[in-house]
């Protein structure tokens, strides 16, 4: 064995950068063996998104100066806040991303095995959670940077401003989240008192949601109205000592061409990501190895008491035992990989809290045309969502059982029947989530009774397609090779599916959405809507049935004809 | 000098779980020690502590005479960790990953690429070189964990199931190759369920059953203590009974 490497510098960040670097490299070569389908979708999405955003922000811009004098005066506060709203997102996707690559990932195992010092870990992981973490946040800044730019005639200096002033605000704003984590995992209890605190912030919320109820008796035209909804948010994110407001004026100040001003922001800005670095270096330094200890501690305990094992036992009341125990099976594999079912749950319970929140909004107090119109883009938004989670979550479920594919294979009931009792598990579970969410939207927008029934009518047959068409086309194109969902998606066949559900969204909501805008829009008489509704409401639902069947009987036809 | 591996008393538990009870075992420079034992007995566990991933709840383990988390720095310079299931970044190719070891351990540029030839073609991995990982098979890629760990030579190697997986020719070609190192003075400390394998490999065995070491020495003194005609499975079944 080699003395001299004793003394061997090593355990910098260059290896992991380097690392870092040619996975880059090699991921953008291997897109040349991704599916052409699926290049071609993520291509359009990359180009629409940025497109759509940049037209909403020049409406909102023009509406803005529309207003006078108010409005310009509106235009820094509005644009702390928006910066606040997008670094406190920075920050919480950093604290999301950091958990599980600083105490989950074998890769920090393997580097805490080896001579990397946690100052080095802990740095290459900033860097490594702003990259993950900011991509979203420049589609959204860079079309808003094009459009504020445009709007007042400097567009590239301003996209060249925010850009320049964006890479200490992503820094600092990702270190917060960082450190957040590091001190989470650090300080939380455990065990039922970890388990307590969900419980704790969900009546925090509720307490803050009850007493931000706006006061009976509020009036005022409808700017009033949105001002006193904005005028807290404008002072919090408008103080003098928030990264974000030093980001806006600065931006602002390099746009009119105040170029000390800037810098001055702009050194701010930078000074706090360096400051943000040295506290990252310390907490490496001084709290990391404990960290990981406990949280290794912690994790090796998991032992489940026999009792709660009994209590929790595979038969199902009602169900065959083979039945139960292949429903019993999918729901424990899906909810002990919470890295798995966290995504789709936090995009739901996102939908949940805001749809929760339309009456803090005072969305329920709009004209009818505005609550139909804001109830069926709000039925939108459950059906993306559980478009995403059908192709993410159900398309992959078939070939996920890959080699243990057997099992159930050559068990009595065969694999027909584990596909049967796939498709009843994502539709049961899909219909309830995605009805729950658009009546809850429907209640507190207060709609009448025939926007609440057909948003919720379209929500069910939309989520019962979904799950028919992902449960058949992951039979139709099953994938036993691969072990990461992600790969078994990202095919031809999960971009498909993906693309079929989307594609019927839009069929299925968009004429309903119409015929009631046009109904409050151009007095339409009471039987024609009638006679309208029933029609659209119909075919759609015909649509929705339709494609559930087809894509559930390809899929058993397929797995029929399947050799193993 | 200190032995490679020392252990006093070292416990671990996790809530109520005793996964190492007591543990007492010396391990000294240039000794190929088999450490065996049932699942769940805490083989895994004390690798863990060796290398610095789990802190002893009492007792007082050192590795070339460092603790390994007061001291980890220091340690982990000369200890190098296998485990079954290593991790490997799937994005870089074998010779990419064998610089990014080479480079985390500070080793000059000119010896990585000097070893990655040596060693490659050692370990019948020349042709793979420019291959992404994602693509190679198990054995392929327990081959290139082994090229990337002799290229930094370390004092002492833990390997967790070396054998688990791969065809003949590697398990020999491994075996070879750990004995070569501990001829050189490296120790070696591995956990293997393959009995027949370590029995005539081993300078010294270790049984571990509930966290506790029911048995320890060379395979003639195992037979002094359980029989003369008896083989390592003999005694291994005999210490862990009812070890589930």
């Amino acid at each position: 064995m080699s003395a001299a490497a004793h003394d061997a510098p090593g355990g910098g960040t260059g290896p992991l950068f380097f690392a870092l670097t040619r996975s880059g490299a090699n991921a953008v070569k291997l897109l040349r063996r991704q599916s052409r389908l699926k290049l071609a979708v993520v291509g359009v999405f990359a180009f629409a998104l940025p497109v759509i955003f940049y037209a909403v922000f020049l409406y909102g811009l023009r509406f803005l100066t529309a207003l006078g004098g108010i409005g310009l005066m509106l235009l820094r506060p509005l644009f702390s806040l928006f910066f606040l709203g997008l670094g406190g997102l920075l920050a919480f996707s950093a604290f999301a991303t950091a958990f599980p690559a600083l105490f989950r990932s074998p890769e920090v195992e393997m580097l805490r095995a080896g001579p990397s010092r946690p100052e080095s870990v802990l740095f290459f992981k900033w860097i490594e959670t702003s990259l993950i973490s900011s991509w979203a946040y420049f589609f959204i800044v860079l079309p808003f940077a094009a459009a504020y730019g445009s709007h007042e005639g400097y567009a590239i200096r301003f996209i060249a401003a925010t850009l320049v002033f964006s890479i200490p605000f992503v820094l600092w704003w990702s270190a917060a989240g960082l450190l957040a984590c590091v001190a989470a995992a650090r300080l939380l209890p455990r065990g039922r008192w970890l388990r307590a605190i969900p419980a704790a912030l969900a009546l925090a919320a509720a307490a803050l949601f009850w007493r931000a109820r706006p006061a009976a008796g509020d009036t005022g035209g409808e700017l009033t109205q949105f001002l006193q909804r904005l005028a807290p948010g404008l002072r919090i994110s408008s103080h003098p000592l928030w990264p974000s407001a030093w980001f806006a004026e600065g931006i602002l100040a390099a746009a009119r061409g105040a170029w000390a001003r800037a810098a001055e922001l702009w050194l701010r800005l930078a000074v706090n990501a360096l400051a943000a670095g040295l506290a990252i270096e310390w907490t490496a330094r001084r709290l990391l190895p404990g960290t990981w200890l406990r949280v290794a501690d912690a994790a090796g305990g998991a032992r489940r008491p026999a009792r709660r094992r009994r209590a929790r036992g595979l038969s199902l009341p009602g169900l065959p035992a083979d039945l139960a125990a292949l429903a019993g099976k999918d729901a424990r594999m899906l909810l002990r990989d919470p890295v798995q079912w966290a995504q789709g749950l936090f995009f739901f319970v996102l939908l949940a809290i805001y749809f929760l929140n339309l009456r803090t909004l005072r969305y329920d107090e709009m004209s009818p045309l505005w609550r139909d119109l804001i109830a069926f883009l709000n039925l939108f938004s459950v059906a993306s969502v559980v478009c995403s989670f059908a192709s993410r979550f159900v398309y992959p479920q078939l070939s996920l059982e890959g080699h243990a594919i057997w099992i159930v294979g050559l068990s009595p009931g065969g694999i027909l029947r584990a596909y049967a009792v796939k498709l009843a598990v994502a539709a049961g579970g899909l219909v309830g989530i995605a009805t729950g969410l658009t009546a809850i939207s429907a209640r507190m927008l207060r709609v009448g009774p025939a926007t609440a029934g057909t948003a919720t009518a379209l929500a069910a047959g939309l989520a019962l397609a979904a799950a028919g068409l992902s449960t058949g086309l992951g039979a139709v194109f099953l994938d036993l090779r691969q072990r990461n969902p992600t790969a078994i998606v990202s095919g031809f066949g999960g971009t498909l599916n993906l693309l079929l559900n989307l594609g019927l969204m839009f069929v299925v909501v968009a004429p309903a959405g119409a015929l009631f805008y046009y109904r409050h829009a151009f007095d339409l008489p009471p039987d024609s809507f009638r006679h309208a509704l029933a029609a659209i409401l119909s075919a759609a639902l015909a649509l929705c049935l339709g494609a559930a069947l087809t894509g559930a009987s390809l899929g058993r036809r397929r797995l029929r004809q399947r050799e193993f | 000098m200190h032995p490679a591996i020392e252990l006093d008393d070292a416990r671990k538990t996790f809530g109520t779980l005793r996964a190492v009870d007591g543990l007492t075992l010396r391990v000294p420079r240039g000794e190929l020690f088999g450490f065996l034992g049932p699942n769940g007995a805490g083989k895994t566990t004390t690798i863990k502590m060796l290398c610095g991933l789990l802190r002893p709840t009492a007792g007082r383990v050192r590795v070339a005479g460092f603790d390994p988390i007061a001291e980890g720095a220091e340690a982990r310079k000369r200890i190098a960790y296998i485990p079954d299931s290593p991790f490997l970044y799937e994005r870089l190719t074998a010779a990419e990953f064998f610089e990014f070891v080479g480079r985390l351990h500070g080793i000059p540029s000119r010896r990585i690429a000097e070893e990655r030839e040596r060693q490659f073609a050692l370990f019948d991995l020349a042709d793979a070189a420019d291959t992404l990982v994602r693509e190679f098979s198990h054995g392929m890629r327990q081959r290139l964990i082994y090229a990337a760990t002799f290229l930094r030579d370390p004092e002492v190697y833990v390997v967790d199931e070396p054998f688990i997986g791969l065809d003949p020719r590697a398990i020999r070609l491994i075996q070879n190759l750990l004995r070569e190192r501990v001829n050189a003075g490296a120790t070696v400390f591995l956990t293997t369920h393959i009995l027949a394998l370590i029995e005539d490999f081993a300078d010294r065995i270790g049984i571990l059953q509930r966290g506790r070491l029911v048995a320890c020495g060379t395979m003639a003194e195992l037979r002094v203590h359980y029989g003369a005609d008896r083989r390592l499975e003999d005694v291994f079944f005999d210490l862990t009974e009812g070890g589930w």
